[in-house]
């Protein structure tokens, strides 16, 4: 039986030396990282995206950019199913191994090669059709973090205890953006009315006996009440057998479909009306959350031992527990743990971000190492304490129920009481995930409308591209196959980091680099993924697709999961073209013979 | 804490303590705003980016040949851009990836 000390113990422990004797040490012999050398954000500052910036802040910008939802729930979802052990362990060996260099190696290619951005470099090193290949992957791998995440949305939502806190963001949210660059009023004013006033509608609905919580009830049962056995039904495979037959109901539909009006804001109007103070907002709950919470967690070992104490499994079992094994799904921890959690320990969309942001304001090479490593070491505490929360949780209901409860109970050893507690982090939690889910609409709708707007200028409509998205992720939501759905996502997302520890691994092989400490991840990450995505194909094959095949009322799910098998199908072959691009591009390099360096001038007297 | 007026053998280490606690305390104020506010002011660098691009387009068009506004305030607003030219020049030449217009990062994945 573990505890919350002990577990922070080992994080600390895995921090400290990952950073200070392997990180540092590539970063010194490896990459030679030199404070003299002329960076882009010096070479092409331009006052806007190259702008030379302090470490600190682009730190703090960097682990704002990379840290919320998905070190949150891959943590989550993974310790149900195989337990906290496994969980733990990927964790640290992940951050330790491969996320930091991930994060790191992508800033140290970008801020080399003029700041361009990883799929530029791609295209550069390895083949032009790579940086194609990576498009059409980015949109399948947005659509499957809609479909994951617009399921949870919708699901938390359709809680009485959570609307109002969610409604209030998207006020202060427009609010908040209108005080800020309209009216200029100061940041710590706004900060004040914004959070302050979403944290009190938060605390305003948090009681389930509450007036507001009443009324959102009695509003679900309502609606309920309108098809009482609920649309349809779905099959979620993962649940005892007895309760694989979810119904689809009313409400769950209209909290699903008030996900995507909030969406919609975030993705077609100006991103400072309201995506960024809605952002902004969003991080203080989280953060306030995190911080109290992970503060609960180390103090509790010492005031109150009962909450610092682990209720959950440490080893649940290889396959998973025996719910998944009787549905004839396989979970098994190799490959499924690795996608499973995914931000946490390694993520690919870091890169991306590191490539195109925040390598272009690095001031000093010397900077590289604490804001990438540095941030990606700082998000692995995130997966770390949401591991913590779902461990020490006593509650039956799973996922983010779990996680507000075990919040609920760190956050009780201050004294607050858990209902309020437990109702700040499902808020925390809500408010993470549908912030992401915003921008992934918008980044969706900007990609539909350059891979198609060329063919039909009908494609370069926000408003037309923005609901096909919506339109997509609607079915993959309703077919009820979340898990799934996530443990794609994570795989398309570690695919990703796999294909930009390749461009890394190319890059150092064409500059005669030892490539090993990118390669070696690499290839664990390539292999796992594809494993992990052939193996999801069969899952939803097998589970869903042939069991609801013919099953009257079962047509969402047989086309929803034929759609998900589709973008596993997708994904499988786009990641084996650049994997070959990568190869020949890594084999062309090395037998490159080594640059000499010119003879130095005959000295004449 | 200010000049100390008594010297003990203490003063070097209490010296050099404070100004490390200075410096970690300017630190954590910078990652703060890192956090908090470096977003809005990326922003609004961004807006005000898209006017001056317009308006230093519309002077070049003039100096270039093609009157829009009166040349007398056209070459009396030439020193102020002289030094802006520059960066300009950076910011609409360069290669843009495709999600540059919009919120590039998913915050949190």
């Amino acid at each position: 039986m573990g505890n919350t000390l002990v577990a922070i113990i080992i994080g600390i422990i895995a921090i400290y030396v990952g950073y200070n004797f392997y990180a540092r040490r590539v970063d010194r012999d490896i990459i030679g990282a030199d404070p003299n050398k002329a960076t882009p954000a010096r070479l092409y500052m331009d006052g806007v995206d190259f702008m030379p910036t302090s470490r600190n802040i682009l730190y703090g910008y960097h682990f704002k950019s990379i840290a919320a939802a998905g070190p949150i729930v891959g943590a989550i979802t993974a310790g149900a199913l195989w337990g906290w052990i496994p969980a733990l362990l990927w964790l640290v060996l992940g951050v330790m191994f491969m996320g930091w260099a991930s994060d790191y190696s992508a800033i140290v290619v970008s801020v080399r090669n003029d700041g361009n951005s990883l799929s530029a470099i791609a295209h550069q090193l390895i083949a032009p059709r790579t940086r194609r290949i990576l498009l059409l992957f980015i949109f399948f791998y947005l659509l499957l973090i809609a479909g994951a995440f617009g399921n949870l949305i919708a699901g938390a939502l359709a809680n009485p205890r959570v609307p109002l806190g969610i409604i209030a963001i998207a006020v202060m949210g427009l609010a908040g953006g209108h005080m800020l660059y309209r009216m200029k009023l100061d940041l710590i004013i706004v900060t004040l009315i914004t959070v302050g006033g979403t944290l009190l509608c938060v605390l305003l609905n948090a009681d389930v006996n509450g007036i507001v919580a009443s009324a959102f009830k009695s509003f679900n049962d309502g609606l309920n009440g309108l098809a009482p056995g609920g649309i349809t039904t779905v099959l979620n495979p993962t649940l005892p057998a007895a309760a694989q037959n979810v119904p689809i109901t009313v409400s769950y539909v209209f909290w699903l479909l008030f996900m995507f009006l909030f969406c919609y804001f975030g993705a077609i109007l100006p991103i400072w009306r309201y995506a960024q103070p809605v952002n902004y907002i969003g991080f203080w709950i989280t953060g306030l959350t995190i911080v109290l919470g992970g503060l609960g967690a180390f103090l509790a070992f010492f005031i109150k031992p009962e909450v610092a104490t682990f209720k959950l499994d440490g080893f649940i079992g290889f396959g998973g527990p025996a719910s998944v094994a009787a549905s004839g799904a396989l979970q098994p921890l190799w490959p499924m743990l690795f996608v499973t959690i995914a931000c946490g320990a390694i993520s690919g969309w870091h890169a991306l971000i590191g490539s195109v942001g925040t390598a272009r304001q690095i001031e000093n090479e010397a900077d590289m190492l604490p804001v990438g490593g540095g941030a990606m070491f700082s998000e692995f505490t995130l997966g770390l304490l949401s591991l913590l929360a779902l461990a020490v949780s006593s509650s039956p209901v799973g996922g983010a129920g779990q996680f507000a409860a075990g919040i609920g109970d760190f956050l009780s050893v201050f004294g607050i009481d858990p209902t309020y507690g437990s109702a700040i982090g499902l808020a925390a939690f809500v408010v993470i995930v549908i912030t992401v889910t915003q921008l992934v609409f918008r980044l969706m709708r900007v990609t539909l409308a350059e891979g198609l707007g060329e063919r039909n200028p009908l494609w370069r409509n926000i408003h037309f591209n923005t609901l096909i998205g919506m339109a997509a992720t609607f079915l993959l939501v309703v077919s009820g196959t979340w898990v799934y759905i996530w443990q794609l996502f994570g795989a398309a997302n570690q695919l990703l980091a796999s294909l930009s520890l390749l461009v890394v691994t190319v890059w150092l092989a064409s500059t005669r680099r030892n490539p090993t400490y990118a390669a070696l991840p690499c290839i664990f990450m390539y292999v796992t993924t594809m494993a992990a995505t052939l193996v999801t194909a069969y899952n939803l094959y097998a589970t869903v697709f042939i069991k609801k095949l013919g099953v009257e009322g079962g047509e969402i799910a047989v086309v929803g999961s034929a759609i998900t098998i589709g973008i596993a199908a997708v994904l499988f072959i786009a990641a084996i073209f650049i994997g070959l691009d990568g190869i020949r591009a890594y084999q062309r390099y090395r037998q490159q013979p080594p640059e000499v360096a010119p003879a130095a001038a005959p000295v004449t007297a | 804490m200010g000049a100390r007026e008594i010297n003990s053998p203490l003063d070097p280490h209490l010296t050099r303590l404070l100004e490390r606690a200075r410096a970690a305390r300017l630190a954590l104020a910078e990652m703060f705003y890192g956090m908090m506010g470096f977003e809005f002011e990326r922003e609004a660098a961004h807006i005000r980016s898209d006017l001056e691009n317009l308006f230093i387009f519309m002077l070049m068009g003039d100096y270039l040949g093609v009157p829009i506004i009166p040349p007398y305030y056209n070459l009396r607003l030439l020193p102020y851009l002289v030094g802006t030219i520059p960066y300009w020049q950076r910011r609409i030449l360069r290669e843009r990836h495709r999600f540059e217009g919009e919120e590039y990062d998913l915050h949190g994945l």
